[in-house]
């Protein structure tokens, strides 16, 4: 537990990190950003509660296996990186679709769709759930340190 | 009167020369405390240095980097403070 100022702190950057990791995995690809650093800034957010308000008291409210986004996030990677080998394309290859994006009428312009964003989704649930596995199961590894800690 | 980019470039030389004993503060630091609250303010210095330099580069990509660096460095200041405090992290 931590004092009341850490914890204020911790809620208003979780929100920050949220939108800005968000933001960082929608815009791969054309700008710097991607899955690994939308996921590294999520995983940071999490992180920072955990730290702020202790392990324990918030496995009671939200507990997932990170174990099984890791599993799940390389699962769906790695099926993006196979699929064009069906439809007889290249290893990796990456499909592209222009759309209009027609909102109540107005036309507003042109929707860019690309197959790379499921892959990056991927990589976003696996860096998630590999970094918060081995931040949580060495936060329960409470050994005896003999000389650190009160 | 100085133009802006004469302002920048000069602001930038102030800020890199900030550095310099935060460096010397994290290397020859008596204790971990020191070397942590020096390895804090470097960092909120480096992270002016790269908008100032997205500034003078004329690069819109080098504020990504600003906002991640802060965003980054908030957390294991808060994580190593929590240590020396409590003598655990989560």
């Amino acid at each position: 537990m931590t004092t009341i100022i850490t914890k204020t702190i911790a809620k208003i950057c979780l929100m920050v990190d949220m939108l800005y990791s968000l933001d960082l995995l929608l815009i791969g690809g054309n700008r710097p950003g991607g899955g690994f650093i939308g996921g590294v800034l999520c995983a940071c957010g999490i992180g920072l509660i955990y730290v702020a308000y202790g392990y324990e008291d918030v496995k009671k409210i939200w507990n997932p296996d990170w174990h099984s986004w890791f599993g799940y996030g390389l699962l769906f990677a790695s099926i993006t990186a196979i699929s064009p080998l069906l439809a007889g394309h290249n290893y990796f290859r990456s499909a592209f679709e222009l759309s209009p994006l027609i909102v109540g009428g107005f036309h507003l312009g042109e929707l860019e769709l690309v197959s790379s964003m499921f892959f990056d989704l991927g990589v976003y649930f696996v860096v998630i759930g590999g970094l918060l596995f081995i931040v949580t199961q060495v936060g329960m590894d409470k050994g005896k340190d003999p000389e650190g800690g009160k | 009167m100085i133009s802006l980019e004469q302002a920048d470039f000069i602001a930038l030389i102030v800020l890199v020369a900030a550095t310099a004993p935060c460096i010397y503060r994290v290397l020859y630091g008596p204790t971990l405390a020191d070397r942590i609250a020096a390895e804090d303010a470097m960092g909120n210095a480096l992270v002016v240095i790269f908008a100032l330099y997205a500034y003078q580069a004329s690069s819109i990509f080098l504020m990504d980097v600003a906002m991640l660096l802060a965003i980054i460095s908030f957390v294991g200041t808060i994580v190593v403070a929590k240590y020396l405090d409590k003598g655990e992290v989560i």
